[in-house]
C-alpha cells in the first residue's frame, strides 16, 4: 500500500515539475540545507555554557517543529499531489490509508533536509557517551516521523477548519504573522543581541517551554541515557511514539470526515454585506451592480476573504514588531502597508473568478462597468481600514510632521492601488483553480508570488510624487507645501485610478478571448513535453533551466539589497535613528552611508530589471522564431 | 487485503435473495434543507435499476450515501447485506462506483491511474496492468496515452471514472449519470458493456435524466422527487401503461401544458 502510494506520488511529481518549480525546489533545498547545517554547527558549538547551548538547540528544534506545523499554511495547504479523496472508494481502513499517506509525506526534499538537521542530535549526543549516541540513533528517525505526522495532522485540521469563513480569517492571521516575522526578523536579531543570548541563555520561562515541547524529548532521552538514567530515557522515546500514534489516529479520523462530508457554502451572516443597501446599489446602474456583486464576492469567496484579511493583518502586525525594541516609528505606516499588501493580493481579481469572465465576453460593452465596479468595491473594502490604521498609528507613533506624510502617501497609494489592481489583473493574469473546483482551501490562490512582489513595488512607486512634495515641505519648512502633498496624493491617486482603469477596460474589451484562454489553460504540462517541445496552455515560453534558476534567484534575493540594505537604511539615515544592526551602510563613516545604501538599492533594482527582462527577451525571441519553445537556439548564434 | 468471495452467494435472509443494494430510511439535511428524506429502495440482484428525478431531487445525495461517500444523518445502506457505514471495507470491495464530479489524481495518465488504483485494490502488478490495458482499449482511451487526466474532456473523465469502477470486478455498479457528455459511439459501447454485465448476473444502479435511455436499458426504476421516493418497482409497473416520461411528469407534479417561455420571447 505504502509502496504503491509512493510510486504514484513520484509519478505525479514527474508530470508536474516544470522549469520554475524545479528551480524553486533546488533553491529552497539549498536554503533548507544551510539551515540544517547551521543546526548541526549549533549543536557542536563550544562557545556557550552547556545549559545555554542545550537551551538554544532545544529552541532550534522547536523552530523546526513549528516550521513543519506552519509550513503547509505558508506554502498553500501543503502538498496535495496524492489526496485522500482519490481513495475514498477503496476498501481500505482509514488508519491504513493514513499510514500510507504518511509514507508519501516522506517523499520530497523537506524531510531529507530535516533528517540532516536532526542529525544535530547525534552531535549533541557526543557528550553523552555510547549510550547517549545509541539513543540518538533511535531518536533521530522518531523525531522526523513525529514532525511529519504532526504536519500532516495540521493540514488535516486546516482542511476541515478552513472551509469556513472564520477558518479563512484565522488562516490569514497565521499566514500574516509568519510573513511579518520573516520580514521583521532583524528585530529579533537585535533583541537577541541586546539580551546577550549566548551569555545568559534564554529567559527562564521560554527555556522551560522549549524543553517541554516534544521536539526536545529526543534531547532529553539522550541526556538521560548519558547519565545512565534509563527510565526517563525510555519514557521520552515512548512519548515520541505516543505523539506519532495519536497524531495518526486523529488524522485518520479527519480523513474519514473529509471524505464523507461536503462543505456547505452558507451565506455568511453579518459579513458586512447588508442586503438592502447592496440591492439598492445594484439597482443604481451597471457600475453599482458590479460593486454590489464584488462586495458580496469579497465576503463570500473564502479565498478572497483570506487574501483581504491577510493584507489587513500584515499591515497591522508589521509595525507592531519593532515595539519589542521600543521603536514606534513604523506605526504611522500601518495604513499604507495595508493598502500596498491589499493591492498586491488583489491584483488577480479576474484570475480568482476563473472562467466567469465569459459573462463579460458575451456582454460586450460591460467591460468599463466591470473594471470600475471592481476598483470601487476594492476601495470600499480597503480604504476605511487603511484610513483608520493611519490615523490611529500616527496618533500613537507619529509626530506633527508625520501627518502630511502619512495622509498624502495613503491617498496616493489608495488611488494607485485601485488603478494597478485593474491594470495588472488584465495584463498579468495568473490562472487559478476554478472557484467551483476548489477544495474549499483558501490557500490555493495560485502561483501569484511574482505578481505580489511586482505589485508591492509598483504600488509603492505611485506614492513618489506625494512623498516628494512632502519632502520639499519639510526641507523648506513650509507647512503649506507639506499639506499640499496631501492634495498631490489625492490628485495622483485619482488620475492613476482613472487612467489605469481605462487601460484595463480597453484591454479587457480588446483581448477578452485571449484572457479567457489563459484562465482556462491553467499552466498544464502535457507528458512528453521534452520530446515534443510543446507545452499546452503555458503562457509564454519556457526558459532553459539554467536561466530559469538565475531568474528565480534574482527574484528571491533582490529584496535584500533593495529593502533591508537599501531603502530601510536610507530611511534610518533620513530619520536620524541610532540603530545600525545588520544594515551595512550604517556602519560606515558619513559620506559613504548614503552612497552605499543607494548602491544597494540600485543593485536590487538591477536584479529586478534582469529578473523581468530575461524572460521577456526570451519570449520575444521565441515569438520571432529564433528559439524553439523548449529553449533550443535555432538561429545558430546567440 | 479484502474479501473477494463472490458476494452474490452471501447468506440469504428469509424469503427472497439478498438485495444487491438496499437503502433503508436514508435521510440527509444540508442546513435547513432536507436534501434526502427517508429514502428506502431495494435493488434485486441481477437487475438494471434506473434512478430518475428532477434536478436537485436528491439522486446524487442518495447514491453518495449508498456507497459510503456521504455520511447519512439517519438510515442504513447495505450492499449484498453488508452495512456500508458499519463495515465499509467489506462493502466497498463489492461495489464499483462512478461518483458525480469525482476527484482524481489529475497529473497521472489514464493508464497510470488505473494501474495504481488496481494495485491499491490488491491486484498484483501484471493483473492490474492487464486490466488497465483492456479497459483503456474497450473505452477507447488508449489513444490518449500521453494525456494527463487533467487535460481529459468531460466525456473522457466519465469514461476513466467508469473504468476505475470496473477495475476490481465488482458484482454491483452504482453509476451517477454515466452517459452525461459521452459521445454516441462511446455510449453504445458502455451500454453494451453494462448489458453484458447484467446478463452475466451483475447488478447496475444508474441515475439519468434521459427517460428514453432508462426505458431502453432498465428493468426497474425509481422516481425521486424532493428527497423522497415518488414511485419504485419494475419498469412496467411504474409506467403503468404509459411512457416513463408521462408518468414521471405526472409524479413530480409538473403541468406540461402550462409550460411557458419568458414573456418577452413569446411572439
Amino acid at each position: 500500500m505504502v509502496g504503491v502510494l509512493i510510486e504514484m506520488k513520484l509519478r505525479v511529481l514527474r508530470h508536474s515539475i516544470g522549469g520554475s518549480r524545479a528551480a524553486g525546489m533546488v533553491l529552497g533545498g539549498l536554503a533548507g540545507l544551510s539551515l540544517a547545517i547551521g543546526t548541526i554547527v549549533l549543536a557542536g558549538l563550544d562557545g556557550a555554557a552547556p545549559p545555554v547551548a542545550a537551551d538554544l538547540l532545544a529552541a532550534v528544534f522547536a523552530a523546526w517543529l513549528f516550521g513543519w506545523l506552519l509550513g503547509p499554511v505558508y506554502t498553500g495547504g501543503g502538498d496535495e499531489s496524492v489526496r485522500p479523496e482519490h481513495f475514498a472508494l477503496l476498501p481500505v481502513r482509514p488508519a491504513r490509508l493514513a499510514v500510507g499517506l504518511l509514507g508519501t509525506a516522506f517523499v520530497g526534499v523537506a524531510p531529507l533536509i530535516s533528517l540532516v538537521a536532526f542529525g544535530a542530535l547525534a552531535v549533541y549526543a557526543a557528550d553523552f557517551g555510547v549510550a547517549g549516541f545509541t539513543v540518538a540513533l533511535v531518536a533521530i528517525p522518531l523525531q522526523l516521523v513525529m514532525v511529519v505526522a504532526l504536519s500532516r495532522l495540521m493540514i488535516g485540521v486546516l482542511g476541515v477548519v478552513v472551509r469556513s469563513r472564520p477558518g479563512a480569517i484565522l488562516a490569514a492571521l497565521v499566514n500574516a504573522s509568519m510573513n511579518v516575522l520573516l520580514n521583521q526578523s532583524w528585530v529579533l536579531v537585535w533583541a537577541a543581541i541586546e539580551l546577550d543570548l549566548l551569555q545568559y541563555g534564554l529567559p527562564a520561562r521560554l527555556s522551560a517551554v522549549v524543553r517541554w515541547l516534544p521536539s526536545s524529548w529526543g534531547m532529553a532521552a539522550v541526556a538521560a541515557a548519558g547519565r545512565g538514567d534509563w527510565p526517563p530515557a525510555a519514557a521520552a522515546l515512548l512519548g515520541l511514539c505516543a505523539v506519532i500514534a495519536l497524531a495518526l489516529l486523529a488524522w485518520s479520523r479527519l480523513l474519514v470526515r473529509r471524505t464523507t462530508s461536503k462543505p456547505l457554502h452558507r451565506l455568511p451572516h453579518g459579513s458586512a454585506t447588508s442586503g438592502p443597501v447592496l440591492d439598492r446599489l445594484a439597482g443604481s446602474g451597471p457600475v453599482g451592480a458590479v460593486v454590489a456583486k464584488e462586495l458580496r464576492t469579497w465576503s463570500r469567496d473564502l479565498m478572497r476573504t483570506h487574501l483581504l484579511y491577510f493584507a489587513i493583518f500584515f499591515g497591522l502586525l508589521y509595525p507592531l514588531v519593532p515595539l519589542l525594541i521600543g521603536w514606534r516609528g513604523m506605526l504611522p505606516w500601518a495604513g499604507a502597508l495595508v493598502v500596498v499588501m491589499a493591492a498586491a493580493t488583489s491584483a488577480n481579481v479576474f484570475g480568482l473568478d476563473g472562467t466567469a469572465l465569459w459573462l463579460n465576453l458575451v456582454n460586450p460593452g460591460t467591460e468599463r462597468a466591470e473594471v470600475r465596479g471592481r476598483q470601487t468595491a476594492w476601495l470600499i473594502r480597503v480604504a476605511p481600514v487603511a484610513v483608520a490604521c493611519t490615523v490611529a498609528g500616527t496618533m500613537f507613533g507619529g509626530a506633527g510632521w508625520t501627518w502630511p506624510w502619512a495622509l498624502s502617501i495613503l491617498a496616493a497609494l489608495l488611488g494607485g492601488g485601485a488603478g494597478l489592481i485593474a491594470l495588472v489583473s488584465v495584463y498579468l493574469l495568473v490562472p487559478v483553480t476554478e472557484p467551483h473546483r476548489r477544495s474549499g482551501n483558501p490557500l490555493e490562490a495560485g502561483n501569484i508570488f511574482g505578481q505580489v512582489i511586482l505589485m508591492m513595488l509598483l504600488v509603492s512607486l505611485t506614492a513618489l510624487p506625494a512623498a516628494g512634495v512632502a519632502y520639499l515641505g519639510d526641507r523648506l519648512d513650509l507647512p503649506v507645501v507639506s499639506w499640499l502633498a496631501v492634495a498631490t496624493g489625492l490628485g495622483t491617486g485619482a488620475v492613476l485610478a482613472g487612467w489605469f482603469g481605462r487601460l484595463a477596460h480597453r484591454r479587457l474589451a480588446a483581448a477578452g478571448p485571449e484572457l479567457l484562454g489563459r484562465i482556462r489553460g491553467g499552466g498544464t504540462v502535457t507528458p512528453g513535453t521534452r520530446q515534443a517541445g510543446l507545452a499546452v496552455g503555458v503562457p509564454g515560453a519556457k526558459l532553459p533551466p539554467g536561466r530559469q534558476a538565475l531568474v528565480t534567484f534574482l527574484w528571491i534575493f533582490c529584496w535584500i539589497p533593495l529593502f533591508p540594505q537599501g531603502l530601510v537604511p536610507l530611511y534610518v539615515i533620513l530619520d536620524g535613528g541610532p540603530a545600525k544592526l545588520w544594515f551595512l551602510a550604517l556602519h560606515l563613516p558619513d559620506p559613504w552611508r548614503v552612497v552605499v545604501a543607494v548602491a544597494f538599492t540600485l543593485v536590487g533594482l538591477v536584479m529586478i530589471y534582469y529578473g523581468t527582462v530575461i524572460p521577456a527577451r526570451h519570449e520575444r525571441a521565441v515569438r520571432r522564431g529564433e528559439i524553439a519553445v523548449d529553449g533550443r537556439d535555432l538561429a545558430g548564434a546567440g | 487485503m479484502h474479501d473477494t468471495d463472490p458476494p452474490g452467494e452471501a447468506a440469504e435472509v428469509g424469503a427472497g435473495p439478498v438485495p444487491a443494494l438496499e437503502l433503508a430510511g436514508l435521510s440527509k439535511r444540508f442546513g435547513p434543507k432536507a436534501a434526502v428524506d427517508q429514502v428506502s429502495l431495494s435493488v434485486p440482484p441481477g437487475s438494471f435499476y434506473g434512478l430518475v428525478g428532477p434536478n436537485g431531487a436528491g439522486k446524487t445525495t442518495s447514491l453518495s450515501m449508498a456507497v459510503g461517500l456521504l455520511r447519512p444523518d439517519s438510515g442504513h445502506a447495505r450492499i449484498f447485506g453488508v452495512d456500508v457505514w458499519a463495515d465499509p471495507v467489506v462493502a466497498r470491495a463489492r461495489v464499483g462506483v462512478l461518483p458525480d464530479g469525482l476527484a482524481l489524481p489529475e497529473r497521472l495518465t489514464g493508464r497510470e491511474l488505473l494501474t495504481y488504483l488496481g494495485r491499491m485494490r490488491g491486484l498484483d502488478r501484471p493483473t492490474a496492468a492487464r486490466r488497465a490495458q483492456e479497459l483503456l482499449e474497450i473505452l477507447e482511451l488508449d489513444e490518449a496515452e500521453r494525456t494527463l487526466v487533467i487535460d481529459y474532456s468531460t466525456g473522457m473523465r466519465k469514461k476513466i471514472g467508469l473504468a476505475t469502477a470496473l477495475l476490481h470486478g465488482p458484482r454491483l455498479l452504482v453509476l451517477d449519470e454515466p452517459f452525461e457528455a459521452v459521445d454516441p459511439v462511446s455510449a453504445l459501447t458502455i451500454r453494451a458493456m453494462l448489458r453484458a454485465f447484467v446478463s452475466g448476473g451483475g447488478s447496475v444502479v444508474l441515475s439519468s435524466h434521459v427517460m428514453a435511455l432508462v426505458e431502453q436499458l432498465c428493468d426497474h426504476v425509481a422516481v425521486i422527487d424532493r428527497g423522497r421516493v415518488a414511485a419504485a418497482g419494475p419498469l412496467d409497473e411504474v409506467r403503468a401503461g404509459g411512457t416513463l416520461e408521462d408518468r414521471f411528469v405526472e409524479l413530480v407534479g409538473a403541468e406540461v401544458g402550462e409550460r411557458r417561455g419568458p414573456s418577452w420571447l413569446a411572439s
